[in-house]
């Protein structure tokens, strides 16, 4: 007997030890080469592509802490990075670029890269071309603060939008509404889902009271209150009481309104609130739309047509995309952590190629009425 | 019974060339200052229960506390830790042929100011994690340890032996990591001796379970997780974070003795080792993080010259070499890579002037020699140096009841990059105190343990108090 457990221990020893082995991965990371091509459309055929040339390019991971690279596009518009692991990668580039004796162009290429290494299938180098846009200009939701102060009481009241007018005349916010969508599967749909609509007052469109001046940020508070007067976040919140405007939903019972700042309701009964809780959205998450008004009846969805600034975003670099692609081709907010006092603000102000990952970042502090340095 | 013997035999020899496995290479690193006279092993070079060898019944209790602090430390050691146990041994021989033993042994740890790491020992591993906290860890639990030896034909010992310990960890900040730990180590061996030589054979298989789990308070978890020891992987902020690290391990070694009772005797040992190590993340799904592998070979010799004198010299011998690899399971590709060698030699002289008086001075030196490199975003280090330790010690009887044991070392260390510096600069002083009493044995031991690295003014100091019972 005491044999036969002898062989039988020491079988299943040496059996286990063989099945414990790993092979080694061929394959090294930081090893991954990224070769990008920058063009631009050719002012004479813009079906055609030219290269733009001595264009500085940063490319940057939030997966890693590693620094962020920089390099400068040679005459054929190729920029080359190495030694880089796999990972997900921002690639941004920013230039002026002059057209002409007395005209410039502010022109913008920036790409998302999954360059994981399922995606890639053991390949270690990416080369990708990325044509250069003009940065839309408009009237932009330019800073979404939600995700609270740092605080162990989990407040969250002292959100906010600020919009920011990138036009190079007076917008008017008469009628316009902002919506919080919810999740839609149909990423290609013609019309937004509404969890809360909130509308300005005043007539779409042709309304005339309300303006907001090029180059203007305004604060659209959640609670319109100096929030670092409240003990447990005291100096580490927002003064809100002098916001521009402050959603108000009117059958919220005992709902906060500071009379000093005029409201972001129902517009007169004009759209119908079914939550009767004050402006609300999600703390890492969410979608925010503002749309200038002319349909307002959220029972059919909003027409996408309608919206002037559209915004996606998530903590969670994982997350499902829930907004269509025509509004926003991807989502920031990336890595933004709740009660930490962070906010998502764009990289420069007005800053739109309609694609939050790139257009966002997310900044330590929040900064109503006013950009980040 | 002697076929069958002899072909497992053949088989374990065959696996162990092909250098499989033992897990703590550290654990096993043997003290030769302190093993000059160690009755419970026919050779204290393997880890061979079959080698193990009590010829009276034992009860043994204690109870000891070590206390460190880290006035240098690296940036994820606690500031200091303290350590309480006890421990309860019963060894029992069942007859002429076999004996049996029992431990049981419970530990109290605190790890004192933290900061960031929710591992017990960061740099224990290549796939660390840290998140926002910094704070107090206590760590408790219980482990049991089992020894059954037995002599299974003429001077042939089969012995086999396990070790199960559950511990658990909570740190006392935000967002309040807590840790459960349970490991298990099996060994079984076989030792052919006679008095003019021996040879033994045996077998050692490691498994680590080690989970953690941080839940919001008040704010979410913030955890990264470290490929190797400078570029970390954010993970996502969740509300709950977890993660389970799971470790195995092997090894097979053999040793030979030649010698035995004559003036002249050489052990030598020879084990291999082989270690996988699998850390895994989870939130909402599960996420391997990375997986590294570890394999090496430790030879270990000594020669005793016992000229049948007052005096006898030990010469020694040791080589421990190993190659890590560490794969991340993000991207499917190597990213670390690791080879260490130490080699050492010593010799020990002992004064024997009668048996109830020993004294001994011994000198040793090594080279160390580390190769390290990460991928995934360029860092390597490659270095190498002499280590060197002079030792002495004597027991003293200071009455016919009561003993005391003096032992001082001073040496030199040459540690890892992480610790960022050059060079250790070691003394320990250790005392031990045995008063013989009408109902047993009483020992207090004190030792005090001072490194001192070579460019900074402060120092990690360790300091240990025990008191031990054993029964005659």
């Amino acid at each position: 007997m005491k044999k036969i457990l002898i062989i039988l221990g020491v079988s299943a020893m040496v059996l286990s030890s063989c099945l414990l082995f790993e092979t080694k991965p061929e394959a090294i990371d930081g090893d991954l080469q990224i070769n990008l091509r920058f063009t631009l459309p050719s002012e004479e055929d813009s079906t055609v592509q030219v290269p733009v040339a001595d264009l500085p390019v940063r490319i940057f991971t939030t997966n890693y802490n590693i620094p962020e690279l920089y390099d400068t596009t040679d005459a054929n518009g190729l920029v080359h990075f190495d030694h880089l692991p796999y990972a997900y990668y921002t690639v941004e580039a920013h230039a002026i670029i002059s057209t002409g004796g007395f005209t410039e162009m502010e022109v913008v290429g920036a790409k998302v890269l999954e360059l994981v290494a399922d995606s890639l299938q053991g390949i270690n180098t990416y080369s990708d071309s990325i044509s250069m846009e003009s940065s839309k200009r408009g009237l932009k939701l330019n800073e979404i603060y939600t995700s609270g102060p740092k605080n162990r009481i989990y407040y969250f009241y002292d959100l906010y939008l600020e919009l920011y007018n990138g036009l190079s005349e007076t917008a008017y916010l008469d009628g316009m509404i902002i919506l919080r969508l919810s999740t839609t599967r149909d990423l290609f749909a013609d019309t937004l889902s509404v969890t809360n609509i909130f509308q300005f007052p005043g007539t779409p469109i042709t309304g005339r009271q309300y303006p907001i001046e090029p180059g203007q940020f305004m604060v659209l508070a959640g609670k319109a209150m100096n929030h670092n007067a409240i003990g447990p976040i005291a100096g580490l919140s927002v003064d809100l009481s002098h916001a521009d405007w402050e959603f108000r939903n009117l059958i919220e019972p005992g709902g906060y309104d500071n009379p000093n700042v005029p409201d972001i309701t129902t517009n007169n009964g004009r759209v119908s609130q079914g939550s009767r809780v004050d402006f609300l959205v999600g703390i890492t998450g969410d979608g925010i739309a503002l749309c200038d008004g002319t349909d307002y009846d959220q029972t059919d969805g909003i027409d996408i047509n309608t919206v002037v600034d559209c915004v996606e975003y998530s903590s969670s670099e994982t997350h499902t995309k829930e907004v269509p692609y025509s509004l926003d081709a991807s989502f920031g907010g990336i890595g933004q952590t709740k009660y930490n006092g962070e906010s998502l603000e764009r990289i420069r102000p007005g800053f739109d190629t309609n694609n939050s990952r790139v257009d966002f970042v997310v900044i330590s502090a929040p900064t109503p009425g006013y950009h980040h340095e | 019974m002697n076929k069958i013997i002899k072909t497992t035999l053949v088989l374990i020899v065959i696996c162990s060339s092909s250098i499989f496995a033992f897990e703590e290479v550290f654990s096993r690193q043997i003290d030769f200052a302190n093993q000059i006279n160690d009755p419970e092993y026919t050779t204290y070079l393997t880890a061979n229960p079959a080698s193990i060898l009590y010829k009276e019944n034992r009860e043994v209790f204690s109870i000891r506390t070590i206390v460190s602090d880290n006035g240098y430390q690296r940036i994820y050691d606690p500031s200091s830790s303290q350590n309480y146990s006890a421990s309860f041994t019963s060894l029992r021989r069942i007859n002429d042929a076999s004996f049996f033993m029992a431990g049981i042994s419970y530990d109290d740890l605190r790890l004192v100011d933290m900061f960031g790491s929710r591992e017990k020992d960061f740099y224990d591993d290549y796939f660390s994690m840290i998140d926002s906290s910094a704070g107090t860890t206590a760590y408790y639990g219980p482990q049991l340890h089992l020894l059954y030896n037995v002599e299974i034909a003429d001077d042939l010992y089969f012995g086999v032996s396990g070790n199960y310990g559950v511990e658990r960890g909570l740190k006392d900040t935000f967002p309040k990591t807590i840790t459960i730990m349970r490991n298990s180590i099996y060994k079984a061996g076989l030792d052919y001796r006679k008095s003019s030589f021996g040879i033994g054979l045996h077998g050692r298989y490691y498994d680590d379970q080690t989970y953690y789990e941080s839940v919001k308070s008040f704010s979410e978890v913030i955890p990264k997780t470290y490929i190797g020891y400078n570029v970390f992987y954010n993970e996502l902020s969740s509300s709950t974070s977890k993660k389970k690290r799971t470790r195995n391990g092997f090894e097979y070694g053999g040793h030979l003795r030649l010698g035995g009772d004559k003036a002249a005797t050489l052990n030598v040992s020879v084990s291999g080792l082989h270690r996988i190590s699998r850390s895994e993340t989870y939130t909402s799904y599960s996420k391997p993080r990375g997986l590294w592998q570890r394999q090496g070979v430790h030879v270990l010799s000594d020669l005793t010259i016992d000229p049948g004198d007052m005096v006898d010299l030990r010469i020694y011998g040791e080589y421990l070499h190993f190659n890590d690899w560490g794969e991340s399971l993000i991207s499917n590709a190597l990213v670390l890579e690791n080879e260490e060698s130490y080699s050492r030699a010593g010799a020990i002289l002992a004064y024997e002037p009668s048996s109830i008086q020993h004294a001994h001075l011994g000198a040793e030196i090594g080279k160390v020699a580390y190769d390290y490199v990460e991928y995934v975003f360029p860092f390597s280090d490659t270095r190498s140096g002499l280590e060197w330790n002079l030792f002495a010690g004597a027991d003293l009887y200071l009455s016919s009841k009561t003993k005391l044991n003096i032992n001082l070392e001073y040496g030199k260390e040459v540690p890892k990059f992480y610790w960022n510096t050059d060079y250790f600069q070691n003394t320990g002083v250790i005392i031990n105190l045995e008063q013989l009493f009408s109902f047993g044995y009483i020992e207090l031991r004190f030792e005090n343990i001072s490194k001192k690295p070579s460019n900074d003014s402060q120092s990690i100091s360790i300091m240990q108090v025990g008191l031990s019972y054993r029964r005659k």
